[in-house]
Formats: structure tokens, sequence, C-alpha cells
């Protein structure tokens, strides 16, 4: 507003200044010109009077030239002379004329001159009568040409009179103009003097005002550009922009930080209401629309709110207002401002809902801290908090009871804490309290306490390190109360290495098994080979029955171990799973069995088998032991015939499977045309060692079909078998696919 | 007249194992000299006696007293002068653990011992009389157990 005032106030009184000087100027102007045309005149007049003076003299002497001719034609009587005399004449009339025509402005002069016209007349007739006197009359003896001649002379003198008469007047009249000349003279000097010095007292006064205005309209300048560059930072730090809205000519123009809050670069674009409505949030453009025109209509803008989308897909929230601003020359400008205020409002809703939370939180932590009271208790811990600055400790009311003391009963600390901690794991509590300090951290602790009853306990912490909401940095941590965990874990240790112990023996029972038991076996089996060959003949018929005896027991005892073996190796032995081809597997059995499949003539058919993922070796084991199940209790005389036969079904169809699910089995069948079984034996027959018929009858130690149904169930599969007597047997393995 | 016989050498502690392999080469009609010791030890010993002429090919019992077999097949292996002599494994089981350590050790065959006199004689006239470069370049552990 102030710099408003001064421009009005200046412009008003430059004006003013202004306006004087040019009258002032023009003033003196006019006078000095009058004064200059004064002069001049008086210069003119002065010349006048020299003229008038001048020609009053050529006057006279004209006369005088007459006088002289005339006087030598009187004497010498000779006609020469008049020739001068009618000149001269000739020129007074002239000179005559002259000073009629320079005083007719002047009657008294006029006057003056008839007179002497008069007087001279008179002498012009005086003298024309001498010359014709003169030519009849000896003018010496005339008495009138003496009388004439005197009155003549007289009249001379009168006319000289006249014209000193004249002079002199002309002299007043010189005197006066030549005075009036001198002043006009002397004024115009100071005149034109004080003219120039007005103008350059006023010209120093305008000069010295516009330089103060100039000094004032600088400092205007510089404050104003401060007060445009604090709003240009203004705008960047408070994310507002501002526009103006000519309405005159429709015209926009945008801040640069506008152009930053749409997202772009400043003057990126022209500044039109098309260009900004790409910028405004689809949802918002109608909003948009109804403003742009309530801005047209009302020639304001009361506060709006809408969305932008910026071109990297973030929305913001802008607030805009604006105002209408004329100008002196009546433009009218809509100025306003438009606000990013998505932060605002994004606190503000923080607030408002954190408001609502916080009692709902409030309510939550309460039902919280009971049933963790609840827990503590139950559960045998309790919690406490470290705080890293005050180093204060606090103990919930259960790590009271853990110790065996009442509830906040004393003011926890380290120190309290470490006279209850066993003497010989105090170094682990203060260890751990040590890196808590300088780590913030600390391991998990077991340690023992010795409560306030004498009883020791075994106590585990767990602790982490947590700032909460205020900044406050402490640990927090929970000790648990796992003494009965503890002597539960102590006895499952105890047990687990009564059970290694076993394992191990069992292993080592393997071992024997392999090893020390086959090795006497063998020497009997090779020894019996080798009396068979070499002293067989010696024996008597008693000795070679009961070497044949000896030979077949020895052979059973080697059977037995072997299957054994394979029984616990098929435990043991690494279980790597890999895709295999089922195919192979039964074709390596049939190799394997080539020799007795021969020996017995055996037909063995089967379907195209699946892959699964299994242990190969395992797999072909199970066929093994299958097919020489069927191969040995085949009929006999009758040679055996077995069909495999591979089929896809779900679990569900299966009754024996006990699975409602729809989980998908391979089903593989053998069927043989051998002896069969009693039904009620189909489950017993899987069970180790057990054995439907004697051993005479049947070689075989009850070991084959309990390795089959162990394989089978390591490969998550089943197993079943089902006959009847003399029917053959169907052995049925279920794979899931 | 040493070029004419395959030099074997047997380590085992078994009294009858020994009678049974000599025996055994001796009913074999192959021009073999066949020496035994009674335990790795003793077989190094041998081996490193300067006036000892190196067999053609070495059995190898595992489960021996003082120094088995493994640990014989490894000094074996790690002596120059004797680290290329063909080395049979010669023993009661044949548990895969067994098998696969000789095989990586470097032993050239498996056998395991058999239970019946005929078949040691033909499962040992076997291993003499493979072409032992032959079968060496083709080792694998598919052939490295010896299957009658």
């Amino acid at each position: 507003m102030p710099l408003k005032d001064i421009k009005h106030k200046s412009s008003v009184f430059h004006k003013i200044i202004f306006t004087i000087s040019l009258f002032v100027i023009l003033f003196i102007g006019a006078i000095t010109f009058k004064h200059i045309n004064n002069i001049s005149d008086s210069s003119k007049l002065l010349m006048h009077t020299y003229e008038v003076n001048l020609e009053l003299e050529h006057l006279f002497s004209y006369i005088k030239d007459s006088e002289n001719s005339m006087r030598g034609y009187l004497i010498s009587k000779d006609t020469l002379y008049l020739e001068p005399y009618r000149t001269a004449t000739k020129n007074v009339n002239n000179t005559f004329l002259q000073l009629k025509k320079l005083t007719y402005d002047n009657p008294q002069q006029q006057q003056n001159l008839q007179d002497l016209f008069k007087i001279v007349n008179k002498r012009y007739e005086y003298m024309k009568t001498y010359s014709e006197q003169n030519r009849r009359v000896d003018i010496s003896r005339n008495i009138n040409f003496k009388k004439n001649f005197r009155e003549s002379s007289k009249l001379l003198v009168d006319i000289r009179d006249k014209l000193n008469e004249m002079v002199d007047l002309e002299e007043t009249y010189l005197k006066k103009r030549n005075s009036e000349y001198n002043d006009q003279i002397y004024l115009t000097p100071i005149l034109t003097l004080g003219i120039l010095f007005m103008t350059l007292m006023l010209l120093i006064f305008a000069y010295n005002q516009t330089t103060k205005d100039v000094d004032k309209l600088q400092a205007a300048n510089t404050k104003l550009n401060k007060s445009q560059f604090l709003s240009y930072q203004a705008e960047i730090l408070s994310h507002f922009g501002t526009w103006e809205w000519n309405l005159n000519n429709d015209k926009l123009i945008y801040s640069d930080n506008l152009y930053r809050i749409l997202g772009a670069e400043p003057q990126s674009f022209e500044a039109n209401n098309d260009n900004f409505l790409k910028y405004v949030h689809p949802d918002y453009i109608e909003s948009v629309n109804v403003i742009m025109q309530k801005i047209l209509d009302n020639e304001e803008l009361p506060y709006s709110y809408f969305k932008i989308q910026r071109a990297d897909g973030q929305t913001r929230l802008l607030r805009a207002t604006g105002k209408l601003f004329v100008d002196k020359l009546g433009n009218k400008t809509v100025l306003g401002v438009t606000e990013d205020i998505t932060e605002e409002h994004l606190k503000g809703e923080l607030l408002k809902s954190s408001n609502e939370d916080l009692i709902k939180v409030n309510n939550e932590l309460k039902i919280f801290d009971e049933s963790s009271r609840q827990a503590e208790i139950l559960g045998q811990y309790g919690s406490w908090v470290l705080n890293y600055d005050t180093l204060e400790f606090k103990y919930s009311d259960n790590k009271f009871r853990l110790l065996g003391c009442e509830p906040q009963s004393f003011n926890p600390s380290i120190d309290k804490l470490l006279e209850f901690v066993h003497p010989d794991d105090r170094q682990i509590v203060i260890d751990a309290n040590e890196s808590a300090m300088k780590t913030k951290q600390i391991p998990t602790m077991d340690y023992r306490i010795i409560r306030s009853d004498g009883e020791i306990r075994h106590f585990k912490t767990i602790a982490k390190s947590f700032k909460d909401l205020s900044g406050v940095a402490s640990m927090i941590g929970t000790t648990q109360d796992v003494t009965e965990d503890y002597i539960k874990s102590e006895q499952l240790k105890i047990r687990n290495k009564e059970l290694e112990q076993n394992i191990k023996e069992l292993s080592e029972f393997n071992h024997v098994a392999s090893h020390d038991l086959q090795e006497p076996l063998r020497k009997i089996q090779t020894f019996i080979s080798r009396i068979n060959d070499k002293e067989k003949e010696n024996l008597s018929d008693f000795g070679k029955e009961y070497l044949t005896r000896i030979e077949k027991a020895s052979n059973r005892m080697r059977v037995l171990i072997n299957d054994l073996l394979q029984y616990s190796r098929t435990n043991r032995t690494e279980k790597i799973f890999e895709k295999t081809d089922l195919n192979e597997q039964f074709n390596n059995s049939l190799l394997e069995l080539s020799q007795n499949i021969e020996d017995k003539r055996a037909i063995i058919n089967h379907n195209k088998l699946p892959e699964i993922t299994g242990i190969s070796f395992q797999m072909q084991q199970l066929f093994t032991n299958l097919l020489s199940n069927s191969l040995k209790y085949a009929k006999e005389n009758v040679a055996p015939i077995i069909n495999v036969e591979l089929s896809e079904t779900v679990a569900k169809n299966e009754s024996r499977l006990k699975d409602s699910t729809t989980k998908k089995y391979y089903k593989i069948e053998f069927s043989d045309n051998g002896i069969g079984f009693d039904q009620e034996n189909a489950e017993k027959i899987f069970l180790l060692f057990n054995r439907l018929h004697g051993k005479t009858e049947y070689q075989g130690t009850g070991v084959g079909l309990a390795i089959c149904k162990k394989i089978v169930e390591t490969h998550d599969g089943q197993i079943f078998a089902s006959s009847q007597l003399g029917q053959g047997a169907t052995f049925t393995i279920y794979f899931p696919v | 007249m040493q070029e004419d016989y395959i030099l074997i050498t047997l380590a085992d502690d078994d009294e009858d194992d020994r009678l049974f392999f000599t025996d055994a080469f001796d009913e074999l009609k192959i021009n073999t000299v066949v020496n035994t010791v009674k335990n790795g030890r003793e077989l190094i010993n041998f081996l490193d006696h300067p006036e000892t002429v190196l067999p053609n090919i070495i059995f190898l019992d595992l489960n021996m007293p003082i120094l088995n077999g493994i640990e014989c097949l490894k000094e074996i292996k790690l002596n120059d002068r004797y680290k290329d002599i063909a080395v049979a494994i010669y023993s009661t089981s044949s548990s895969e653990a067994d098998v696969e350590n000789t095989f990586v050790l470097g032993a050239n065959i498996y056998i395991k011992k058999p239970s019946n006199f005929n078949d040691l004689k033909k499962i040992l006239s076997d291993v003499v009389t493979i072409n032992w470069q032959y079968h060496t370049s083709g080792l694998n552990k598919d052939n490295f157990l010896l299957r009658l």
C-alpha cells in the first residue's frame, strides 16, 4: 500500500511542477519577445531620426547649392550657372517629398515641414525673380533687386532657423528615444538571465525530486524482488503455487511451483484450462469444470478441493482459492493460490483415525494385559523391561513369583537378580548384562536360580531391544521357568542315549550276523564241499546221509542269515528316492530269477509298468521277492503262470485302502496259479518269520513277504494278499501316483 | 622261470581260508606261485623287503588284525614301487560300504569268498586269467564286484 501511495503522489507532484515551469517559461518567453520587439522598434525610431536629420541637412545644402548657383548666375550672367540651380531645385523638391514621407506619422514635424516648404517656396520665388530681372536689368543698380536680395538672404536665415528647429525637435525625439532604447537594452539581459535562472532552479528542483522518487522506486523494487523471491521459496516449501486468470482476455499464468505440484517441469506447457484438466484426477474433472465456471461467474473462488493425478501415477489432493483483483486500467484478474494438501490431509486423517483407534487399542491393550497376566501364570513366565537411559528394571508380577517372592516386593536391579542366580551361573547373567549394554542384544540365556524357598529352578531368558513411540530405548525380555521342560528334556536325553546304544548294539549284531556268523558257516560249507569232493567215497552210507543233512542244515542257516541281513538292510540303508522306471527293475528281477524261471518253466506275463519316485534297488527286491514267492509256492507238476497287471485307480474305489479321498494310485496285481492259502491268513503271511507251511515242504524263512511289506510301506503304498486254498494267490500293490 | 609263473600273495588272518586258497591253486592247472601272509603289516613288510620279487596279484582280506585290508590298500597305493600291482579284495562280506570304499581307494576287483570249494576254484581261476590291462581300463563300479 505505501508503494502505491508514493507512486501516486510523486506523479501528481511532477505534473504540477512541469505545468508551472511550462507556464513560467512561456510567460517569460512572451515578455522577452516583447522586449526584443521594443528594442528593435526603438532602434528603428533612432534610425528614423537620423534619416530625418540627414534629409534636413540635405535640404539645406540643396538650398544653399541653388543659392550659390543663383549667385554665380547673377554675378556672371552666365546661364551656365543656371543648370546646377535647376538640379538643386529638383533635389530640394525630392528632399521635401522624402521628408514628407519620413515624417508622415509626426504631425508636429509635418507642420514644421509645411512651414519650411512655404519659406523655401518664398525663397525660390525670390530667386526666380532674380534670374528674370538679371536678364533685363542690372542688379547692382536696381533697388528692388537689392531689397529682394536682402529679403531673400533673410529668408535663408529663416530656413536655417526652421531647419534648426526641426533638427532640435528631432534631437529631442532622439534623446527621448535613445533613453528609451537604453532602458530596453538594460532590461533585456536581466530578464533573460532571470528566465535562465528560474528555469535552472525549476530543473534542479525537478531533478532533485525525480532522483528522490527514483531512489524510492528502486528501494520499492528491491523490496518487491525480495518478496517475490521469498514467495517463490515459500511456494516450494509450503507446496503451493499461484495463478493469475485475466478475465478480460482469458489468459492464464501459472507460477513455477504450480507446475511442480502438477508433477511437471516449470512452464513446460501452456497455461490454460484444457491443459490443466489433463492433470485432474478422472473422478474430479466434473467438479473442476464447475469450479472454473464459478470463477468466471462470481469472479472469485472460495476454498475448493479436488484431486489430481500426476504423470508418475501419484494422486494428490489440492486446495485452491482466488480473489478478484482490478488494476488501475480496469483489468479484471482473478489471483489464486493452489495448495498441495495431501500430506496435511493424511496427517489429519491419521489423527482422526488414531483418536478413534486409541480408545479401541486401549481397550484391546487392557484385555491383552489381563490375558498376558494370566498367560504368565499359566506358562510360568515373567516379563521385564530394562530402560537403557535410566538403567531401571521393571518386573511383571509373575517375574517376582517365579523368584518365589511377592509381586513388586523389591526394586529389581541386576545386582538383586544376581543374588538369586545360582553361583555357578552368575557369569552367564553378568556376560549377558554387559552384552546388553554394549550391543543392545543378548543371546538366549539358560541359567539356574535359587528361589527364595531354596529350590533350584531352571530359567530361560530371551530379550530384544525395543524403541517405544516416544523414542525411549529399552530391552524387553521374557524369562520362563523351564524347570519341568528341563527335567523332561534331561530324561529324553537319557532315553535317546539308551536308544542310540540299542541301535548301535543292533548294528553291531548285524555286523556279527553278516561277518562273524557267516564266516564259520562259510567255512563249514566249504569243508563240506571238500569232503563231498574228496572223501565222499570213503564214507559209509550213514556218513553220506549225515553229510547231506549237515549240508542242508548249513544251507538253510545261510538262507536265514542272508534274509535277515536283507531285512535289516531294508531298514538301514540310505533312502534315496529318485525317478524309477518299474519296467527296468522288473526286468532286472526276471534276469535275477532267470535260472529259477527256466527250471520251473514258468510263464510270466506283464503289462507296461509306470515310472514312480522310489528307491530303485528296493523295487527290484520287491519284484524278485514276489515272483520268487509265486515260483516257490507253485502247484507240483503245474507250470507256474504269473500275470502282472497295472491299472490306475482312486482311493475311494478301493475299500482296502480305507481312504475315501480321490487320491490317485497305481494298482499292480501279481496273480499266480499256485497253491494259494486260506484267506484268513492273508495278513499273517506278511509277518516276519511267519510260515504257513513246514520247511521241509517249501523252503522259506518267512522273511521275503515281510520285506515286501516293508518296501511298499516305505513308498507310501500298501500291499494286500488274497487267495483261496488251491486257487492261486493275488498280491495287490498300491503306489501313490 | 619266474616269467612263466604268476606270482600271487594273499593276506588273510584266517588259517582255514589260507588253506582253501592254497589248496584251490594247487588243484588249478595254472602256473602260479602262491605266498601267504597273516595280516596287512606282514604284507607291507614282505613287499618292502628288498629281496622280494613283487607279486603280480595281491589278494587282500579286509577283516584282519594289526593292519586291516583298507589301511593296507591305502599304503600299497601310496608306494610308488608297488602301487601298480593288481589288488583283488577277498572278503567274507560284500557290504555296499566295503565295496564302495575299496573301489574308491583303487582296488581292481572285489571277490566275495564263496562257500563252496568248487566255486572258489572257479573264481580264483577267473581272477588270475583276467586280462588285467583290459579289465583295469574298463573298470567301473558295475564290473568291480566279480560275480559268479
